[in-house]
């Protein structure tokens, strides 16, 4: 084989490892750190309702409470599922029903459950649970974005592999292929910021729209505006879920 | 009067309150096929129904203040009985769970009044929980436990540790009732303190119990612990167990287990039961003829009672569930598919449950539901029934 060929064919591979370098000081960490901001993670104390729409369903609506990893979720909507509480100590799941003897562990791997998964309820902490590189540059919505490729450090994450779309300007997530562990795409995600974090001008997360790709079936979750709160971490104990 | 007031007053003046109710009505059908044994012959013990039709009115109120909540969940309920051809009617009700909670601290909270408050990581059985019935061996997931009455101290510190302390209190009447299946249990006081650590988020739990009932003709202690370990996504490992006093000797109670989730969410459960105080083959086979000689409501109760307590000395349990199979019809919602088998090793008699329950439009859910026993004729899960088979809807408002 040609010196020249063999130059030209390795020539995309040296231009990918030269992206990160193209990202400025930015590394695939420091921007999935930026951008989870924007979606809830690593917060210290917030509140905010969101709203979870699939197909022709009538919506399910929470009242979220986060700080840090723990999340808790408290459906307010519809009538059948009010009063269900779920609780995300970091990875782990547990549910609540009202009347029930004792709140019920969940696997893992039932955060996937649902046309949104349940760990889609559950805030984002994307810095803290997967190994990024940087893939390539694309524009999204005529925005200049980092393609990046996400890879759980862990197994106990919602997904194992995400490819994720983030813009250069202002760190948002904007875009979201989560793949099966074949690497296809299973699920498709879009996110719109229309709101601010209390106290700054960072904006945040207002819609995410999920589409399952073998179904076509499209789960809309609306994000309400969040309000700063002092929460305790007692909040996150499972044994205070009942009393 | 005039306190009732004043309390009223101070319960209606402005300040940050909020009220949340839920209204639901339950139908249920069910139609059960009685078993023929030495314990319960041509059913003239239990007179269990061979059908009934009940219907039930639940509602779910809340009213927290800043320095006070109120659960109310009262329950009235009205049914259409067959027992041996003839037709019998009955009506009750009754609070499911009635309390109050004072969240004195974030951390500190005191409760008081009818609640239930679970623990314990198998699905069988809790058995460092000596203030619920051993086993709630019941196929309908509408089925609901009543609460005890106590009074409660919950203190945590972080999401990691609690300590809990109970103590029970003498009941009210359970229920105001024109028929029931089953006599309430005679007043055993009873005491008990939780400690519980979890380490690296919940993967790692670990708990003690102990605390004492009082019987008659003295006053027993318990001791206990539980715990589980999250191996992976896939994998838990758990146990739970207690040594109870009696007679000045100990016999110990205890479950472990193991769960397995796979990839689309089903998931796998394998407990193992022991029963220290339980009976031998040859023990139950007596107690059997005991009953049958009988024909007291007494007997016919603790019979009837067996889908709350175990009588025997081994179990083996198996439990599969699945929610959101994707084979169901995408306008289900939330469907949940379950099937649970329990089996005596100690006289070969099996259980099984199943059914799955659907929701439809936000506010109605129905489930089908069906139970089998199999076994040697008058072994303890074929005592009672040989099968049945339930439908039942739930409108929620």
């Amino acid at each position: 084989m040609m010196a020249r060929e063999v130059f030209l064919m390795r020539l995309p591979f040296c231009l990918l490892l030269l992206i990160p370098l193209a990202a400025g000081a930015q590394t695939p960490a420091s921007i999935l750190e930026k951008s989870d901001r924007s979606r809830g993670g690593a917060s210290s104390g917030i509140s905010w309702k969101i709203s979870l729409k699939a197909g022709e369903s009538q919506a399910s609506e929470y009242d979220v409470k986060v700080k840090g990893v723990n999340v808790l979720a408290k459906c307010t909507a519809p009538a059948r599922q009010k009063g269900e509480t779920f609780l995300f100590n970091d990875r782990n799941l547990w549910i609540h029903k009202p009347g029930l003897k004792k709140p019920v562990s969940l696997s893992p791997r039932q955060r996937l459950s649902g046309q949104a998964a349940n760990g889609d309820i559950a805030t984002t902490n994307y810095a803290r649970d997967y190994e990024a590189k940087v893939e390539d540059e694309e524009t999204v919505g005529g925005k200049p974005a980092w393609k990046l490729f996400l890879q759980a450090k862990e197994k106990n994450v919602t997904y194992d592999k995400i490819r994720y779309w983030v813009t250069k300007k202002d760190f948002l997530g904007v875009k979201a292929e989560f793949l099966t562990l074949e690497g296809k795409p299973f699920k498709l995600a879009n996110f719109t910021y229309g709101h601010t974090l209390p106290g700054s001008k960072v904006p945040f997360v207002s819609q995410m729209e999920i589409r399952d790709v073998s179904s076509g079936e499209t789960t809309t979750i609306t994000y309400g505006a969040p309000r700063a709160e002092e929460i305790g971490d007692s909040l996150f104990n499972v044994n205070n879920l009942q009393r | 009067m005039r306190a009732l007031f004043f309390i009223a007053a101070f319960l209606i003046a402005p300040q940050a309150w909020a009220l949340e109710t839920t209204t639901s009505l339950l139908f249920q059908s069910e139609g059960r096929l009685i078993s023929d044994s030495k314990a319960n012959p041509g059913n003239r013990v239990a007179r269990l129904p061979a059908r009934l039709v009940q219907v039930e009115g639940r509602v779910d109120a809340n009213y927290s203040l800043p320095w006070l909540e109120i659960v109310a969940r009262p329950r009235v309920e009205a049914g259409l009985y067959w027992v041996n051809g003839v037709s019998e009617n009955s009506a009750a009700g009754f609070f499911q769970e009635a309390y109050l909670r004072a969240p004195v601290t974030e951390d500190f909270s005191i409760t008081a009044g009818r609640l239930q408050f679970g623990w314990g990581p198998a699905e069988s059985v809790s058995p460092s929980n000596w203030m619920v019935p051993e086993i709630q061996w019941q196929p309908s997931p509408y089925y609901e436990q009543l609460g005890v009455y106590r009074v409660q101290a919950n203190l945590s510190a972080g999401q990691d540790f609690s300590l809990i302390l109970i103590n029970e209190f003498q009941p009210l009447p359970d229920r105001l009732d024109s028929r029931s299946e089953v006599v309430p249990e005679s007043f055993r006081k009873r005491a008990l303190a939780k400690a519980e650590w979890s380490w690296d988020s919940g993967n790692y739990i670990l708990g003690f119990t102990g605390g004492r009932e009082r019987l008659q003709p003295g006053e027993l202690w318990r001791g206990g612990a539980y715990g589980s370990i999250t191996i992976s996504d896939a994998w838990q490992i758990y146990g739970d167990g207690v040594a109870r006093e009696t007679a000045n000797t100990w016999k110990s109670f205890s479950v472990l287990g193991v769960r397995y989730t796979a990839e689309g969410g089903a998931e796998f459960r394998l407990e193992g039961i022991h029963r220290g105080e339980g009976l031998t083959r040859d023990q139950r086979a007596n107690q059997a003829l005991l009953f049958s000689r009988a024909n007291d409501s007494t007997l016919a109760a603790l019979l009837a009672a067996q889908f709350e307590r175990l009588q025997g000395r081994e179990y083996a349990y198996a439990a599969f569930r699945w929610a959101n199979p994707p084979f169901l019809p995408g306008n289900f919602q939330t469907p949940i598919l379950f099937l649970r088998a329990l089996h005596s090793l100690s006289d070969h008699s099996t259980s099984f449950l199943g059914g799955v329950e659907v929701g439809f439009l936000g506010y109605f859910s129905t489930t089908l539901y069906g139970a089998v026993a199999t076994g040697p004729t008058g072994g303890e899960l074929k005592n009672l029934y040989d099968g049945m088979f339930g439908v039942a809807g739930k409108v929620t408002f």
